[in-house]
């Protein structure tokens, strides 16, 4: 069988026809092919445009480096861009697509631009786009650029997210990585070894039996945080077959030790027109010939300024390539090399450089020049070779991403001429290539002669030498600046390939030494990740957890509006039959105002705090004097945060000489939970108190209205309770239903209102029995809406609503409590703070609307003539049940001493109405309904 | 795998205020705590004493105590008593409680999307116990045997838990 693609070498080739399309193009790959090397295999040159200039590029690495083949798979919701194409494995259907170019990658209309590149220098877009504002020329600018196309529906495909620990991870299956992970496994310890490449050697494959080591393939170490947790990026499964394995996983592994085995990274030879399709790196060319069985060109040429290249130009050779030449910069390459490439009949020019090179969409010729003695002095001896590929290689820099991730510092070394580890860090081991840069002297790496602006040191984002040295002649001199001013390492590849040089080139035109230089934050992930992976499951239900209460069955059977309250799902309201959510709310206040409903308020927090200390640790939170609270007894309280700002509120009442209860809102049961165990084990030590949340131990059900005493009765509690036994703020612990229960008369509406607490498994019976109970009265369930409508009219404080990060207790009347109390509790020294007793604070007031206009949570307010911005804002609003007039509360400036002024309510800028500041109570002020 | 809820038990929790008191000698009152319970009272957090009811030390001053039997009332009462001039105290948590049994030879993978604790097998053997943030909630994880394992969980996240796990199952052809 022949395997398809002209530059395939047959005798080496192995594995069965893989179909794709390239823009559209039918072709034929092979397995084990990657979308890189089947393209080269197929003669496919140009595989990109250039950011700027829109110059054909090529493939020109063979990993994850690659700054050029950046190309797009699939299409529509599928569509993934900026994927690498060296690291994609062929698959049979796959579609690939440039990313840029038009009509076409391959004639593109915009090279033109590259004619006047001059325009396009580095800060071009800092100058020439500015007016009338960037924004308008960047959708164009972005569109040149081939950033490539974002999915155009939601992703059908799954991702995942999984935890892991071990002893050792090693990143990175080479030599030295599959070593460190035998060794390892085989002394008993916990390993994985991950390796990014599709296609690892045999070698990895052998380490299937190798006991307590597991292997993740196709999986990139992404970010290195402290502690050695690291994040790992695996590619699954390809997708688009229905399966239900994820696409991609994301992987938070802590080890105990990481082996560092991430190899280098080679760099490129900088010269004039470095790069046309056909140049790559020597050693990319290298794997593509042993993995995939590919001639890189007819005629090669491999230059370089070290020994590695000279044992890809013998690979080569001995597959059957036809090698021109190779060239070497250093002025005496070591005689062993020399010798083993002439033997196989390879010329070599030594002490010489490529300084430019011809043709457009294809290499045709690179023009050689030998260098002189000194550096800087110019080349002699120019020639030309004609060629359609050009190996290059300038060194090779270890990759220290994650390490530097993890805190590393590294230093430029004259020696190695790269960045090298400045010390070690505890618990990272770096191995291999990573470790022990090649301790040869390189030789040039720049040729010194030839154009500026066409000599690229970042392919990606098409910065040359000249786009440096306009940097530094315009005073962004450090690092971190110029790679802000020319982009330089600032695209998708993040710089990978020839930071090494780029390095040098920068020192040189600063006029230091390289290792003067440091370099720029590396900063995760090492490569792009897809939202996808880092989002994982957490989309559409499983966004986000959702908690529901005992009752939420029985609340969605009757019609429940449920929204979102904290974690809660809570009933807003329950519209029926066609009403919209503003009726159903006025209907459901009525209810409650003249008649009696059932409210579903489980959520309230509730924690019971059980030893001797009981009382008197519970005094130490609150505002109010609980010393003289007395059994049966329930009383109000607002606690503080040390700053003296309101935390929250609820109540506290007596259980027993041992145990208090208390209420929370429902949004900070557990913050105040925290909160108190905080100052127990922190502040408080020897307090003889242990702090019991029970919040979701009961279903709580607010009995709310007029006849509620009665229909309370019907149920038979083990408890009297009429107005004279179990009065206003009364609480009682009975049973009820055949079971404990807990009874407050406590009211957040303003009507006769019973708080049932009855534990969680009989809440459905007992909200049952009350609808039951209640049907000759007109019982009904309300919701969270028409509840905080209800509170709104009396004037109760809803914490977080009303009151904000700054509120004080005489902002919102509760100034005298909180002065007089006579023991210590947090938040009191606070209190006098000269800001906390500043007369200009906004204060709780009502607004009462002059005409019909609706009053909007949020708007604005403005005093008479005042001269600032504003005055205060609206908290809540509605429309009152007594005469539907505009009601609201509002913090107001001073708010207090404006009794009966006019203000102006402000909304998107604009004067909406105007409205009276009252009191903030709007409903029986004297609170004859709920002591009734 | 299969994964159900289990059936309402007791659950009390036990708290005490004497941070102190772990490994230390035990207050009077406890050996007649122990009768009851027909076990030694675990101090070490993540391990479980079995008897008439498994007794899961949580945290340095917290336990779970679960019981096959739901109505607690007599064992509250017992350990009030055996915890009479102690720093002890008991909470019914039965009602807040939910317990999901999760269970296969892929339980233990299935669990690591959710939570950082180390689940390796010599680490989380059966009677292990730990407290943490399973996908984004807070609940207690425990082994029960090698491929068995149980969520203590907020009652109110069941729902949301249930619907998690389900979608992590299916990668595994389901729960």
């Amino acid at each position: 069988m022949t395997a398809p693609g002209p530059y395939r070498l047959q005798e080496r080739a192995v594995g069965a026809p893989v179909e794709f399309r390239f823009d559209g193009r039918a072709l034929r790959g092979i397995e084990g092919d990657t979308v890189a090397s089947a393209l080269l295999a197929n003669g496919l040159r140009v595989v990109s445009r250039s950011f700027k200039f829109h110059r054909p590029r090529g493939i020109f690495t063979a990993g994850v480096e690659e700054p050029n083949a950046l190309v797009q798979l699939h299409s529509a919701e599928r569509a993934v861009p900026a994927a690498r194409a060296t690291l994609v494995p062929l698959s049979a259907g796959l579609e690939v697509s440039s990313q840029a170019g038009w009509p076409s990658v391959s004639h593109d209309a915009l090279r033109a631009i590259d004619f006047v590149h001059g325009i396009f220098a580095a800060g071009f877009y800092n100058k020439a786009f500015m007016w009338p504002s960037w924004h308008v020329y960047e959708p164009i600018i972005r569109k040149l650029a081939g950033f490539g196309r974002a999915p155009t529906g939601p992703d059908p495909d799954r991702y995942d997210t999984r935890h892991a620990q071990c002893d050792v991870l090693v990143i990175g299956a080479g030599t030295a990585g599959i070593e460190a992970a035998r060794t390892a496994s085989t002394a008993g310890q916990r390993v994985m070894l991950v390796e990014q490449d599709p296609f690892p050697g045999d070698s990895l494959t052998a380490l299937a039996s190798v006991p307590n080591l597991k292997v993740l393939r196709r999986t990139t170490a992404v970010a290195h945080y402290d502690h050695n947790l690291v994040a790992l990026a695996e590619s699954v499964d390809d997708g688009g077959t229905g399966s239900e394995l994820p696409r991609e996983r994301l992987w938070l592994v802590r080890a105990a030790r990481v082996v560092l085995a991430t190899g280098a990274f080679e760099q490129p030879l900088i010269f004039s027109n470095n790069d046309r399709p056909g140049i790559m790196l020597a050693g990319a060319a290298l794997k593509f010939l042993r993995r995939h069985a590919i001639a890189p060109g007819r005629q090669v040429v491999v230059a370089t300024n070290n020994d590695s290249a000279y044992l890809v130009a013998r690979e080569l050779r001995q597959a059957g390539v036809n090698i021109v030449a190779l060239v070497d910069s250093r002025k005496a390459p070591p005689d062993s090399l020399l010798q083993e490439v002439r033997s196989l009949g390879i010329q070599v020019h030594a002490h010489s450089i490529p300084i430019d090179t011809a043709g457009f969409s294809a290499l045709r010729r690179v023009t050689l020049g030998s260098l002189g003695s000194g550096t800087g002095t110019g080349v002699s001896d120019t020639r030309h070779l004609a060629c359609d590929a050009l190996l290059v290689s300038g060194g090779w820099s270890p990759v220290l991403h994650l390490f530097a991730q993890a805190g590393g510092k590294l230093k430029f070394s004259a020696t190695t001429r790269t960045f090298g580890p400045v010390a070690a860090l505890p618990n990272i081991e770096i191995a291999g290539s990573a470790a022990q840069p090649s301790s040869e002297t390189l030789g040039e790496r720049v040729s010194p002669v030839g154009n500026t602006a066409r000599k690229w040191i970042d392919l990606r984002h098409d910065v040359t030498i000249a786009d440096i040295e306009l940097s530094v002649r315009e005073n962004f001199t450090a690092v971190e600046h110029i790679k802000r001013y020319t982009t330089l390492g600032m695209s998708a590849d993040q710089g990978k390939v020839g930071q090494a040089p780029a390095t040098e080139v920068i020192a040189k035109t600063r006029g230091l030494r390289p290792s003067e230089l440091g370099h720029t934050t590396f900063r995760p992930p090492f490569v792009p990740v897809a939202l996808g992976t880092m989002v994982g499951r957490k989309v559409g239900a499983l966004y986000a957890p959702t908690r529901r209460t005992p009752l939420y069955s029985l609340q969605a059977g009757a019609g429940g509006l449920f929204e979102e309250f904290g974690e809660w799902q809570r009933a807003a309201a329950f519209p029926r039959g066609g009403e919209s959510r503003a009726q159903a709310v006025a209907r459901e206040v009525k209810l409650v105002r003249n008649g009696v409903g059932l409210y579903d308020a489980s959520p309230l927090g509730k924690i019971e705090l059980i030893g001797p200390d009981a009382l008197d640790f519970a005094d130490r939170f609150y505002i109010n004097n609980l010393m003289t609270l007395k059994p049966g007894r329930a009383r109000y309280g607002i606690m503080l945060r040390e700053t003296g700002v309101i935390f929250d509120d609820g109540t506290a009442v007596i259980l027993d000489e041992d145990r208090v209860l208390l209420t929370t809102t429902s949004g900070g049961a557990g913050r105040v939970a925290a909160w108190l165990e905080e100052w127990r084990q922190c502040e408080w030590l020897g307090v003889r108190v242990v702090v019991a949340p029970v919040t979701e131990q009961w279903a709580t059900v607010a009995l709310t209205g007029c006849h509620a005493r009665a229909i309370l009765a019907r149920l038979k509690p083990d408890c009297d309770v009429s107005n004279e036994a179990f009065p206003h703020l009364g609480f009682r612990a009975t049973r009820l239903l055949g079971s404990e229960a807990r009874l407050y008369r406590v009211s957040f509406s303003g009507e006769l209102t019973y708080e049932i607490n009855i534990p969680a498994h009989k809440g459905p019976e007992l909200w049952a029995a009350l609808l039951e109970e209640g049907r000759s009265f007109g019982i009904e369930p309300y919701g969270l809406d028409a509840l905080l409508h209800l509170r709104m009219e009396k004037g109760f404080l809803h914490v977080g609503g009303d009151t904000d990060g700054t509120t004080v207790p005489d902002d919102v009347g509760f100034g005298k409590p909180a002065a007089t109390k006579s023991r210590h509790y947090v938040g009191k020294r606070s209190l006098s703070l000269p800001e906390n007793v500043r007369p200009d604070r906004l204060q709780l007031i009502g607004l009462a609307g002059v005409d019909s206009t609706t009053l909007a949570v949020g708007s604005h307010l403005r005093l008479p003539d005042s001269k600032e911005a504003t005055d205060g804002w609206i908290t809540s609003a509605g429309l009152s049940s007594v005469d539907g007039k505009p009601i609201a509360l509002a913090m107001l400036r001073a708010g207090r001493a404006q009794m009966d002024q006019v203000v102006s309510v402000h909304d998107a800028g604009r004067i909406v109405t105007n409205a009276r500041v009252v009191a903030p109570l709007f409903y029986d002020p004297t609170g004859a309904r709920m002591n009734a | 795998m299969l994964s159900r809820v289990l059936e309402p038990c007791g659950i009390l929790r036990v708290q005490t205020w004497d941070s102190k008191l772990t490994g230390l000698p035990k207050p009077a009152g406890f050996a007649k705590a122990e009768q009851a319970l027909g076990a030694t009272w675990p101090d070490l957090v993540g391990a479980t004493a079995y008897g008439h009811a498994d007794i899961l030390c949580t945290g340095p001053t917290d336990w779970l105590v679960i019981t096959p039997v739901p109505d607690v009332t007599k064992l509250l009462h017992g350990l009030g008593d055996a915890f009479e001039g102690s720093s002890f105290r008991a909470t019914n948590a039965s009602d807040a409680l939910t317990r999901i049994a999760i269970e296969g030879p892929d339980a233990r993978v299935l669990l690591t999307k959710g939570t950082s604790v180390d689940l390796d097998p010599t680490y989380f053997p059966p009677g292990r116990c730990a407290r943490t943030r399973f996908a984004d909630i807070p609940l207690i994880v425990r082994c029960i045997r090698m491929s068995a394992f149980e969520l203590i969980v907020a009652s109110s996240y069941h729902d949301y838990l249930i619907a998690w796990l389900n979608d992590a199952a299916r990668e595994f052809q389901g729960l």
